[in-house]
């Protein structure tokens, strides 16, 4: 169903590391730098995986606790279709 | 666009244009400002057999004034399921319009929200037009919900329902400032009828309903988000004031409306078998209604006799047993005001000032403000093991009044192992009753060894 591309704000950069601890089965965090901040302004996103909402064409994840916490992730005037 | 756990976006004056299920979701944010965006055609999937969630927008977390989220000023313009899903947010932040101003049209269902973490829980500001049903409400953990200013219009199926599950001794809602107009532009001779906005068969409210449980999304969503699978509780009753219901009427004289009517205010629940909340109106309006447009009163469902899980021999006696109060003239444009008694010939003939609308809205509206609902339940041990039902009330006859007996039922079976009911009906009793008057009590056998009574507030 769909195809398309998918634009991912990841916030996690490598200082840290996530590991597996097959004690709970769970990813875990260690001392991970978070930061991922966008500015996307009039960014016109043609036949994006919207089309099927695994994929979807803008998403953002973990994009929290950022080093400079003035930043502030924007987007504006920008067209999904 | 998908946000999770994220934060600080500033999302603004963007166009989103068809995608499949949700054109914007977020789970798990804070400090997130999405506002003055425009959302165009929310689409289903059409490769799977199943129902799933289809929304312009979503949330699936709650938001509070602290958490630093805004949703104001969006538009959703066409959706095959919701056009905002939304939490409530707490009563006490009603007036803080961090969510606010959103437009939702030719929609399934315009609004629809869900649990916040408040036992009071509120949603404000919205605007639906065009959509089949405009507001949808049921949520757990609630003993009140509170909607303010709402202009719902166009609202093809039905403009609002009241529900939300859990409740208390003393549940209610609160509905204020609310626009509801049936047809909103009359003399359009394209906008209405079968092959544009469907215009017959509206209901402006749902009555409220409560159960113990309710519902949350994402896993319940669309039309059977406002089931009935639970028993209902004790007390319900819902306080109305400024709503401007306009255009409910049975027919319309207009050419325009050849294809329309058949349009009523209030009708319960059809699963609301036990008790259907009474409701309070003060300075509200119906602009170009009928009094026979005011409400269809259902009867009880003669489906719901026998014991595999029905109330018994007689029917369930909630649908005959609640009260909606024009306190002020208002509403009906009666000087004085009134209440309309549903589907209850008994009490509705036998009481002076009682005028019988036998239509379909089956039931009485009568010039008085002495009409009260008495809710009583055995708290014995043996409160859902044995029948002591129905349970007969006798007024006698006073002045103009009549003398009359009324019954009423225990509540339904709602207890079920699988396939098989558990005949653990409870012994919870809701009647209508005639205040400042002397009424026989009698149950079918031994009465409760403890009886609770109260009655059910008509103003807060």
């Amino acid at each position: 169903m769909g195809w398309g591309f998918r634009f991912l704000n990841y916030g996690y950069t490598s200082n840290g590391i996530m590991y597996y601890d097959n004690a709970t089965n769970t990813w875990q965090e260690y001392n991970l730098t978070k930061i991922g901040t966008v500015f996307l302004q009039g960014v016109e996103f043609v036949n994006g995986g919207q089309y099927d909402t695994e994929k979807t064409a803008f998403e953002s994840y973990k994009v929290q606790n950022y080093e400079d916490s003035s930043s502030e992730n924007t987007i504006v005037g920008s067209t999904f279709h | 666009m998908h946000l999770e756990e994220s934060e600080k976006y500033e999302i603004t004056n963007n166009v989103f244009f068809k995608g499949i299920e949700k054109l914007v979701s977020m789970r798990k944010i804070k400090s997130v400002k999405f506002n003055n965006n425009l959302m165009i055609g929310a689409l289903k999937r059409t490769n799977i057999a199943f129902k799933t969630l289809v929304a312009c927008f979503l949330s699936e977390n709650t938001f509070n004034k602290a958490s630093g989220v805004q949703v104001k000023n969006n538009v959703c313009q066409g959706s095959y399921g919701h056009g905002f899903a939304l939490p409530y947010v707490p009563c006490s932040e009603v007036g803080d319009k961090y969510i606010y101003n959103n437009l939702a049209g030719s929609c399934e269902i315009g609004f629809i929200f869900s649990k916040s973490a408040d036992q009071c829980q509120a949603a404000a500001d919205a605007k639906v037009y065009a959509s089949k049903q405009c507001i949808m409400n049921h949520s757990p953990g609630t003993t009140q919900v509170m909607f303010k200013r709402m202009a719902l219009t166009d609202c093809y199926g039905r403009a609002f329902n009241l529900r939300f599950g859990m409740g208390s001794d003393d549940a209610r809602a609160n509905v204020d400032e609310f626009y509801v107009n049936a047809i909103s532009r009359p003399n359009c001779d394209y906008c209405y009828g079968v092959s544009a906005i469907p215009c017959a068969n509206q209901e402006a409210l749902r009555l409220l309903a409560i159960t113990i449980n309710g519902e949350t999304l994402p896993d319940k969503f669309g039309t059977g988000y406002d089931v009935i699978c639970r028993t209902e509780t004790f007390d319900a009753k819902a306080f109305l004031r400024d709503i401007k219901f306009k255009n409910y009427r049975e027919t319309y004289g207009e050419s325009a409306l050849s294809q329309c009517g058949n349009n009523y205010l209030f009708r319960p629940h059809p699963i609301a078998s036990d008790m259907s909340g009474s409701h309070h109106f003060w300075s509200s309006t119906c602009d170009n209604c009928t009094m026979e447009s005011m409400a269809i009163f259902d009867a009880p469902k003669q489906s719901e006799l026998g014991w595999f899980g029905g109330c018994g021999d007689i029917v369930c006696t909630g649908k005959r047993n609640y009260l909606i109060e024009d306190h002020d003239g208002s509403l009906t444009g009666v000087s004085g005001g009134g209440t309309f008694i549903p589907s209850n010939p008994e009490i509705g003939d036998a009481l002076d000032g009682c005028t019988a609308y036998n239509g379909p809205m089956n039931g009485h509206f009568c010039t008085r403000h002495d009409l009260a609902v008495l809710e009583y339940e055995s708290k014995a041990k043996d409160k859902d093991l044995r029948i002591m039902w129905p349970v007969t009330l006798t007024r006698e006859a006073t002045g103009a009044d009549q003398q009359y007996s009324h019954q009423t039922n225990g509540y339904k079976e709602w207890e079920w192992d699988g396939n098989e009911p558990l005949n653990r009906r409870l012994g919870r009793f809701i009647s209508i009753i005639n205040v400042n008057s002397t009424y026989n009590m009698t149950f079918l056998s031994e009465p409760p060894h403890v009886l609770k009574l109260q009655l059910q507030k008509r103003v807060e």
